[in-house]
């Protein structure tokens, strides 16, 4: 799949008297030669770089089902009900050119042998380009966003979505997150596992 | 013949009111993003923004105090722009360059009077060094030439003692320089080349050496893709629009072929990616529709396959692929 760009040009109107060229020099154009790739969905990309930033109360962690299948699932590993803010540093690398046209969102997975409780987690983030530092950027909070377990919820895949509009995705560069477990609110009291990635849907 | 309908993602200096200064005279990608450059030297339209695609709109990496952004180069260190008439005051040849977090000017070499207006035609990174070719439009013989920094761009040495300003390319591990010959008083022969030697000494190689159908002509290389023993350019007129001459590969002087291009059509960009040579054309087909086509060319760089073409009000000056 390539993006192709054109950019328009006119050899009339040098020397400043450039009133009988088309008015449509200097248009950029795009053509994608992969239609499908140029729809508005796109993903899902995953960290590139992923920190337990506060050590004890996040870590890698594999979760095992209690099945006889496939059963073991690796990713972000939480303590039980998090006695204080706990915090994974992710990278995500943007795709370059343009991004797919839909809504970027975060998609956390999260596995728990449990069947009753709430994660509260926060994602803050920024876009960082190239040559700048990824330590000195603000991150911006998208907010607390709750996850709740029930009866029967033990060992399967629960789902958590976050649109990313805290601050502005950009091809090429670097989404820098911060992706915080929050005590105040968090209720389940069991070891969780989670996988993140970036999307656009 | 695949005719494609694009998507128009805009105009980037569409505030400007005279078409010229809009010319898309080059694009560049670096950082995965895609840069435009624009401007007119004649019509003295400094300054010129660095324009980019930021995913959703054309943005300005800042103000260039230059009044054409005629060559966008994407090279380890940034995305150099030659100082192609430098409205900045110095007196001195500059670039600008855009180092992926920042956009600064670059001064180059001094003017050796002070009513003068000096060029930086070109620059390229070549061995851990840069080179630069500046003009300078005087009466001091062998004021124009090629100039080396090993230290980023602060100080700078001349190379040679030739008065030559022009483009550079590499051919088969050696940097040239495509110039127009200037004598003093002033008075403009033919386009030249002058082989710079990995000891910053310099020689002569005669024009049909590289354009062996060309022997006398106010023309220059404009963009080349160096594919390692080979390389391909495009040489045009030495007009301020660079009009099409011819499209050549060569593996070094004396060993340069021109390459026959698609019926009607006009070379105006050249690109190269994972080793396979693309080269933009275009052919005004009558009643104010210009075809423009992208084409790869084969290993041996003979054959040309169309890949796509559009069909536009004028023609596509520069492309791009990421």
């Amino acid at each position: 799949m390539t993006r192709w760009y054109l950019g328009l040009g006119t050899d009339l109107g040098a020397q400043g008297s450039g009133t009988t060229a088309s008015p449509n020099t200097g248009e950029v154009y795009l053509y994608d030669d992969d239609p499908e790739e140029i729809s508005m969905t796109g993903g899902p990309i995953f960290p590139c770089s992923a920190y337990p930033v506060t050590a004890g109360r996040v870590f890698p962690n594999i979760h095992v089902g209690a099945g006889s299948g496939s059963k073991y699932d690796d990713g972000l590993g939480v303590e039980a009900s998090v006695g204080a803010d706990a915090t994974w540093a992710l990278r995500f690398q943007m795709p370059p050119g343009s991004l797919p046209s839909g809504t970027c969102e975060l998609r956390l997975l999260a596995l728990a042998n449990a069947t009753s409780g709430a994660a509260k987690v926060n994602p803050k983030w920024a876009s960082v380009a190239v040559e700048e530092d990824p330590s000195s950027a603000t991150l911006n909070a998208e907010g607390t966003q709750t996850l709740t377990w029930g009866a029967g919820d033990n060992d399967q895949y629960k789902s958590l979505t976050v649109t990313l509009d805290a601050d502005t995705p950009v091809a090429g560069e670097i989404l820098v997150m911060s992706l915080v477990f929050e005590t105040s609110g968090y209720t389940l009291a069991q070891v969780s596992t989670w996988q993140a990635c970036v999307r656009f849907v | 013949m695949p005719l494609v309908t694009p998507t128009l993602l805009g105009c980037p200096a569409a505030g400007q009111s005279d078409p010229f200064i809009r010319n898309a005279w080059d694009l560049a990608v670096y950082g995965g993003q895609l840069y435009v450059g624009s401007g007119d030297s004649v019509n003295n339209s400094s300054p010129t923004p660095l324009w980019y695609w930021n995913g959703s709109a054309f943005a300005s990496r800042g103000d260039m105090l230059q009044e054409q952004a005629e060559l966008l180069h994407a090279m380890s260190g940034g995305v150099y722009v030659p100082g192609l008439d430098p409205a900045d005051g110095s007196g001195k040849g500059s670039y600008n360059l855009w180092n992926g977090s920042s956009l600064s000017l670059v001064l180059t070499v001094p003017s050796p009077d002070a009513n003068q207006v000096d060029h930086t035609a070109d620059v390229i990174e070549w061995y851990g060094a840069l080179y630069v070719s500046a003009e300078k439009n005087s009466t001091t013989p062998l004021a124009s030439g090629v100039w080396k920094s090993t230290d980023g761009g602060v100080s700078w040495a001349a190379v040679g003692t030739k008065g030559a300003s022009g483009y550079f390319l590499t051919v088969g591990g050696v940097l040239y320089l495509s110039y127009i010959s200037i004598t003093i008083p002033p008075g403009i022969f033919s386009g030249t080349f002058l082989r710079i030697n990995a000891d910053d000494s310099v020689s002569d190689v005669a024009l049909d050496q590289l354009t062996p159908d060309v022997s006398n002509r106010l023309a220059i290389v404009w963009k080349y893709v160096d594919l390692g023993t080979t390389t391909v350019y495009l040489f045009v007129d030495g007009d301020q629009v660079h009009t099409f001459v011819g499209l050549y590969k060569s593996t070094g002087p004396g060993a340069s072929t021109k390459l026959t291009l698609p019926a009607g059509h006009v070379a105006r960009d050249l690109i190269v990616r994972s080793g396979t040579v693309y080269v933009l054309t275009s052919k005004d087909n009558g009643g104010g529709i210009f075809e423009s086509r992208v084409s790869s060319l084969d290993a041996g760089l003979a054959t040309f396959t169309e890949i796509f073409h559009v069909n536009l009000p004028t023609f596509a000056r520069s492309f791009e692929a990421i």
